[in-house]
């Protein structure tokens, strides 16, 4: 008895005694580590593939980019939103608007993936780590681009656009955030996407990935929305020229299961595996109920003031009386496109009227641009411009078109902004919003989250409110 | 009848362990009465052994014994607190033996870590609190009962929801994100007490506590400072509550029976105005925006017509409350010879809450059992079976949506006569759902003790803490308004925590007067909490699936054969352990102690394994020194004082890994997913711990009490927020760099014997704390940084953990009822911003603490415990949605409200919506110090009356003492709290808000009180 006791004692004392290393390694359950997750070629594509994934699916541009644009904007009916989409709605927008934060930390959670990839970028073989390479510098790009847009004023907003812009992340790395100006952040991104235009493939058939011709049509964006309008011309030419996408001359929502040839990049719909476009369809949709976004009689009236305009019938107010909603989103899925070539024929009109002082041959594009997109939305060509329309008159029609045709897609907040943001004057409309407010009031970009003042206490917030 | 079941269950115990009794050898018998020299009171359990044998008998309740001896035979009296007598055999009998009482004060003996001490050598600061002060109490959990019973130990009491959790401080909170609670050790065994199992669902965390019974207490121990606590290194920071079940003793079979009836029901009751006040209050709003004419039906909530609203008139409250009542029976037995011992007890109880269809059953057993091998060897054998099933409510269905969203002016049956749905509805809840949590906890552990030779002691421990937990939901179909039936849901979580441990003790005297004491140790833990990744769920189902066991059976089966779900490990923590300790004691009046542990463990990253922590600590009895010797004034002195390094590891494990998740595609192509960042040096945070401490017996130990100063520095908080979100990530966990957290403060404890005689007994006593707590530094984290989760609080450099960051409310401007704000340098402004907040209040008080009175004459016992709480301040977090535009119930206070030019009121006008208030943008930012309220109340915690029955009455029945009693808990409180009770801990989110949040009340379920009625019996 007594050995077996002093046995158990010293085995006690053993089991208890020894340095274990594997007992002090618990890895969450169902966690890849990182030594094992990012080994090869294939997991840093894989990471890659994730990075299209939120930008469609999960975040970004499923809806939750746009919603929050238009809770900005002037189209929707104010009356019942509540919460954080009316702090939004008021341009009184906080530190504190959990669904703001969320959609900021989103966005650079997809950056932090593609500084990841550029990390990791040895592990690739040659013949592909210039194209991941570029395409993670071409997403990383577009993050900064849409961030850019809702956290900080306006190129235009001060003389060199030296005021605060974002964050520029180029690592993955936790160091605290600090604002570069407009300037230094609008620099990077045009530098990124043209460093990453070079080594993309020219087209992507499919549409899912990253080509020369997705470069272009964001630099296209990117320069209009710094009223540049030579760069912008150019780049939209330069994807139209291309020859990939269709434009649909039938009107027909962009948004459908089968998706659009329009879509310069889109994100597929995989029923089971992913189906985008989810904040779109949660907020604007209206076939399983009145949407919680409904759109409001100012912008209802000039709808139904365009007589014989198929985008009409967009707005529905007979579904849920003394309602209007935007049916645009209806489909219970959809593929969902990133950039499409109707956006490219708006930015080359206007661009055209804007250059067409010093271009003369553009003006007639333009026209023809914008004549598209008219025939299409009555079914006739009755409403076109005339050939010999000025460059004010094609501007100004080019605005009032983009404005019917993008609606619900969180492109009018932008265009508040630049235009507001002119560089001529006479071309300059400080309060294009129908609710009064000026173009650079501070409540026109979103305050950032609490998160990154908490990182930095030095971290500049945005002024709040003051717009309505 | 009782005589027969006396007699059975003699019988039972006595077949069951006659194998173990050893009977002793006739001979003279010998009987005699042992009282206490000072009073002549008879002494219960002094053992009585013949010298040089083991015979042994103890005394009974009368102070008498009966032993076999010879007539020339010497007997030895001993007992603690009194000096050991030895005595000849007598050939007077009965004999009268007349024991001195030693200095009781440092005689107790007190349960420390890893050991005992008598509290003369103890170095550290502890309190010690004895079971039959937990046990008493009506409180939802035994944690809640030490409220008001050790200095420096804050306890919050959960809400009046069944079995909810308190929070607990010792010494203040110097934690950010990790959890900031004690550690529990149950009979050595560090146990589960993680409040975030089940998160907070239902408006409540879970607390594993509950399934302690308090009635198999024998005591508490809180180690407070790091001589005392320094022995559990990374886990020892926040203090340690070390829980000492019931043992046998020797003697024959006793038993004790104890049967608790009462009645609860809230302590206060909000008061909120009825329906027609409510539209007329919609109206006035509506009117006071600029409208004309009556308030249009979309204003009003659930779109009724003013008429309908204005006409109807529901008393929620008194749908979702009653009268509680409580049924609890407990039976122990303890019985124990010099070979082995025994305690059985086995409880069963309900305790129902005011809130209808709330209550926590318990249905307990434990088995403790002691067998002495030999003089060399000793097994100690614990086990306890603990099934505490808590009949829960959601409170966001029931109490929580009565003073938020439901109306009086909601019905409650449509006019068909069937439920209204317009908003909650309790009374379809109550009738239509269920929701219950099972949980079984198993508690048991094994120490063999072994001496191998003189001095030495071998201990080895295997424990285990096994809480298997159900949380079962059902809803009827008419509830579920499906197709499919009603459906039963349940969410099982297994939770397993097996600890072994090795000690060996060395006792060396190194002369007459010097000794040392060598401990050391070793310990591993290993603490997995599993689950299934989602409800377990059957549809078409008229009951809840505790109803019906094989449903639940076939659907987990299905479930995780169609891969639809799996078992998961959600946390494996673990521990490798290395200690040592040195009691060094010269005179048996200087002590001298140093110890160290090395702990390793599975939180902690790859660069930072192990930690390491020493403490040292002394103490020097000076009432022992010449020169106060033979003092008539001073019967006590000790001074102790302690420092050392101690940590806080309360986090999940390996959150130092970089995560990445695979298991989705993008186009049919995998995807890799990070979740995580990664941070291989994370490791513990460190408190650097200080204490000084004077004990002291006064005036012939009438005046008895303990002063105590400490300063206690957090350094390398653990933390989880405050990342840039440019990272990508929000939270990921980290030691803060240059973080320092100071609670530095003051205790003192002080009970003094008015009078002691025979037959009346009267103290007075109580304890005071004053807790000053700031962050010192916090590195480059903003003002926002550090959130409590839902709540309003932060912790900011130069503020105390837990600081009400809002604007200043000034006041209403009597122009227009538009309210008034301060801006950050004290200018008014009437444009609200969060850019005016300041620090304005703070959850801490500046003082806690307790007095108590005892009264005893003859058999009749009379106690009052009142609590306290000086300074500080609530935050009423629902308040600011309690307004007519928010559409929740209004608080009766809020209507000393502004209507028209010239009123000066206390709140401004009424709007339909706060956005309407210049600067505001949602009634989510609408936080001021509007509703920021003094946090000061007392109030008596507990008041007793109890009777002990005469010997006389007794004399024709089989019990030896029998004892009633009445106790109240909480039925008088004091304060300035507008609203509900002023003792609040509401749902946390995470350990973060839980450490900053106490006092912040959202919708929280008021305090419970009640009344008890209690049968003791002894057979």
């Amino acid at each position: 008895m007594k050995k077996i006791i002093i046995g158990l004692l010293i085995f006690a004392n053993v089991a208890t005694t020894i340095s274990c290393k594997k007992f002090l390694e618990k890895p969450p359950e169902g966690s890849v580590q990182e030594a094992d997750a990012l080994k090869t070629e294939a997991d840093v594509q894989a990471l890659l593939n994730g990075c299209y994934l939120l930008l469609g699916n999960d975040q970004m541009y499923n809806g939750k980019l746009q919603t929050t644009a238009e809770q900005l904007a002037d189209h929707l009916s104010s009356n019942n939103l509540g919460g954080k989409q009316q702090e939004n709605n008021l341009r009184r927008s906080t530190i504190f608007n959990t669904d703001n934060a969320d959609l900021f930390t989103g966005i650079y959670n997809i950056v932090y993936r593609t500084n990841k990839i550029i990390e990791k970028i040895e592990l690739v073989s040659a013949a592909n780590k210039p194209r991941i390479e570029a395409e993670a510098r071409f997403i990383r790009a577009i993050c900064h681009f849409e961030i850019a847009r809702l956290w900080s004023h306006n190129p235009g907003y001060s003389v060199n656009n030296s005021h605060l812009g974002i964050t520029i992340k180029t690592a993955a790395n936790l160091l605290p955030p600090n604002r570069a100006t407009v300037k230094e952040t609008y620099d990077f991104i045009i530098a990124e996407l043209k460093a990453s235009e070079t080594n993309l493939p020219t087209f992507n058939a499919n549409r899912l990935y990253a080509d020369k011709n997705c470069v272009r049509a964001f630099l296209a964006r990117v320069y209009f929305q710094m009223n540049d309008f030579s760069n912008a011309y150019s780049y939209a030419t330069q994807v139209i020229n291309s020859t990939n996408y269709t434009f649909n001359t039938v009107l027909a929502t962009r948004y459908t299961a089968l998706g659009t040839t329009e879509s310069i990049l889109k994100t597929s719909n995989i029923q089971g595996q992913h189906t985008p476009g989810g904040k779109l369809r949660e907020w604007f949709s209206g076939r399983g109920g009145l949407p919680y976004f409904r759109i409001n009689d100012v912008i209802y009236s000039v709808f139904n003031s365009n007589v014989g305009d198929g985008r009409n019938a967009w707005l529905d107010k007979v579904k849920y009386p003394g309602n209007t909603y935007l049916n645009k989103y209806d489909s219970s899925n959809f593929e969902m496109p990133i950039i499409g070539i109707t956006e490219m024929y708006l930015i080359r009109a206007e661009a055209a009227g804007e250059i067409a002082v010093s271009t003369p041959a553009a003006l007639t594009i333009g026209i023809a641009d914008i004549n598209k997109i008219i025939e299409r939305a009555y079914g006739n060509n009755t409403k076109n411009l005339a050939l010999t329309v000025s460059p004010d008159m094609l501007i100004n029609t080019v605005r009032n078109q983009r404005e019917i045709e993008m609606i619900g897609e969180g492109d009018r907040l932008y265009q508040i902004k630049r235009i507001g943001a002119h560089p001529i004057a006479s071309r300059r409309v400080e309060r294009l919003d129908r609710r009064g407010s000026i173009w650079n009031c501070p409540g026109f970009i979103l305050q950032f989250p609490d998160y990154e003042k908490n990182a930095n206490a030095a971290f500049q917030l945005n002024v709040e409110g003051s717009c309505l | 009848m009782k005589l027969r079941l006396k007699q059975i269950l003699k019988v039972c115990l006595m077949l069951i362990f006659a194998g173990l009794t050893v009977t002793g050898h006739a001979q003279t018998s010998v009987s005699g009465v042992v009282t206490d020299s000072k009073d002549g009171k008879p002494l219960v359990g002094v053992t009585v052994t013949l010298k040089g044998t083991k015979t042994a008998v103890t005394t009974n309740a009368t102070g008498a014994f009966t032993i076999n001896a010879p007539a020339n035979g010497t007997l030895i009296f001993s007992s603690i607190g009194f000096t050991v007598i030895q005595k000849e055999v007598s050939s007077k009998t009965p004999m009268q033996v007349r024991m001195i009482a030693t200095n009781q004060q440092l005689d107790e003996v007190v349960v420390i870590g890893y050991g005992t001490q008598k509290r003369k050598e103890v170095t550290g600061a502890i309190v010690k609190v004895s079971g039959d002060k937990i046990s008493t109490l009506a409180a939802p959990s035994f944690e809640a009962a030490l409220q008001g019973k050790a200095a420096g130990v804050q306890v919050v009491q959960g809400s009046g929801l069944a079995g909810s959790g308190s929070v607990v401080r010792i010494r203040g909170i110097g934690s950010i994100s990790a959890g900031g609670d004690p550690l529990y050790v149950v009979d050595g065994i560090p146990i589960t007490s993680d409040q975030f199992l089940r998160g907070d669902g239902g408006g409540m965390n879970q607390n594993p506590l509950s399934a302690i019974n308090p009635n198999e207490i024998e005591s508490i121990e809180v180690l407070k400072d790091a001589g005392a606590a320094g022995i559990y290194g990374s886990r020892g920071a926040n203090g340690v509550i070390l829980v000492t079940t019931k043992r046998g003793k020797i003697g024959k079979p006793k038993f004790n029976y104890t049967n608790k009836l009462g009645f609860v029901t809230y302590t206060q009751k909000p008061e909120f105005v009825n329906g027609t006040e409510y539209m007329q209050l919609k109206q006035e709003a509506w009117q006071n925006d600029g409208n004309v004419g009556q308030i249009p039906s979309s204003l009003i909530p659930s779109g009724l017509s003013f008429a309908t609203a204005s006409s109807t008139n529901t008393d929620w409250w008194k749908e979702v409350t009653r009268t509680g009542l409580i049924n609890e029976h407990n039976l122990s037995m303890h019985y124990g010879n010099k070979k082995f011992k025994s305690f059985i007890a086995g409880t069963f109880g309900k305790s129902e809450t005011y809130i209808k269809r709330n209550s926590f059953q318990r249905q307990s057993i434990r088995t403790n059992l002691d067998y002495t091998f030999s003089n060399k060897l000793k097994v100690f054998v614990n086990a306890a079976y603990n099934r505490g099933i808590n009949d829960r409510i959601s409170i966001w269905e029931t109490i929580a949506a009565v003073q938020g969203w439901l109306l009086p002016i909601h019905p409650i049956y449509k006019t068909d006569g069937s439920y209204s749905t317009l908003s909650a509805n309790p009374v379809r809840y109550f009738n239509e759902t269920k929701y219950r949590n099972t949980d079984d906890r198993y508690l048991g552990g094994i120490i063999l003790d072994y001496n191998p030779i003189s001095n030495l002691n071998l201990k080895a421990s295997a424990s285990m803490d096994y809480l298997f937990s159900f949380e079962d939901q059902w809803e009827s179909k008419d509830f579920t308004n499906d197709a499919r039936g009603g459906i039963a849901k349940r969410y099982p979580i297994w939770v397993k925590n097996n600890s072994y441990n090795f000690t060996a003790n060395y006792l060396y005297k190194l002369n007459d007067k010097n000794k040392f004491n060598f401990l050391v140790g070793a310990e591993t833990q290993e603490s997995e909490v599993s689950n299934t990744n989602g409800d377990i769920y059957a549809w078409g189902q008229d009951a809840p699936l505790y109803k019906n066991k094989a449903i639940y059976k076939d659907s987990l089966n299905k479930f995780l054969n169609d891969n639809t779900r799996k078992k998961q490990v959600v946390d494996n923590s673990t521990f490798a352990s290395f200690f040592a300790r040195i009691n060094f004691a010269s005179n048996d009046k200087y002590f001298l102690q140093v110890s160290a542990r090395r702990d390793g463990s599975s939180k902690f990253g790859t660069n930072n394994k192990y930690g390491f922590f020493p403490t040292a600590s002394a103490a020097w009895v000076l009432s022992d020194e010449k020169f106060l010797k033979n003092n008539n004034f001073i019967n006590n002195l000790k001074l102790r004082t302690s420092y050392g390094l101690v940590g806080n590891s309360n986090i999940a494990t390996g959150k130092y890994y970089y995560g990445y998740g695979n298991n989705r595609n993008y186009n049919n192509t995998p995807v890799l997913d990070p979740y995580n960042i990664g941070n291989p040096d994370l490791k513990w945070e460190t408190v650097r711990n200080f204490d000084l401490g004077l004990d002291f017996g006064l005036l012939n130990n009438k005046l008895t009490g303990e002063i105590s100063y400490y300063r206690k520095v957090t350094v390398d908080q653990l933390l989880e927020p405050g990342l840039g979100a440019s990272s990508g990530f929000q939270k990921s966990w980290r030691n803060l760099e240059g973080g320092k957290i100071l609670n530095e403060g003051v205790e003192l404890t002080l009970n003094y014997i008015l009078v002691k005689k025979q037959q009346l007994y009267v103290s007075v006593g109580g304890n005071i704390s004053k807790n000053y707590n700031e962050v010192l530094n916090l590195g480059s984290i903003g003002a926002d940084a550090l959130q409590g989760g839902f709540n309003d609080t932060r912790i900011a450099e130069g503020y105390p953990v837990g600081t009400n960051f809002l604007v200043r409310y000034h006041g209403v401007d009597p122009t227009d009822g538009l309210p008034i704000w301060l801006d950050k340098n004290g200018n008014q402004t009437k444009t609200f911003s969060l850019d005016h907040r300041v620090m304005a209040g703070k959850v801490l008080p500046n003082f806690s603490g307790a007095f108590n009175t005892e009264i005893a004459y003859k058999t009749v016992e009379f106690k009052t415990l009142w609590t306290f709480v000086s300074g500080g301040n609530i935050y009423d977090g629902s308040a600011k949605y309690q307004n007519v535009g928010n559409n929740w119930n209004i608080r009766r206070d809020l209507l000393d409200r502004w209507t028209k030019p010239g009123d000066v009121a206390k709140y401004p006008r009424l709007t339909n919506s706060v956005t309407n208030y210049p600067g505001l943008g949602t009634n989510d930012n609408y936080n001021s110090t509007m509703f920021l309220y003094d946090a000061s109340f007392m109030r008596l915690r507990e008041i007793s009356l109890a009777y002990k029955l005469p010997k006389g009455l007794l004399q024709k029945t089989p019990f030896s003492n029998a004892k009633i009693s009445l106790v109240g808990m909480n039925l008088l409180t004091f304060s300035k709290y507008p609203g509900a009770d002023p003792e609040i801990t509401r749902d946390f989110q995470n350990s973060q808000d839980r450490n900053m949040s106490p006092n912040i009340t959202f919708l929280t379920p008021t305090q419970a009180k009640s009344f008890v009625f209690s049968l003791n019996l002894n057979f």
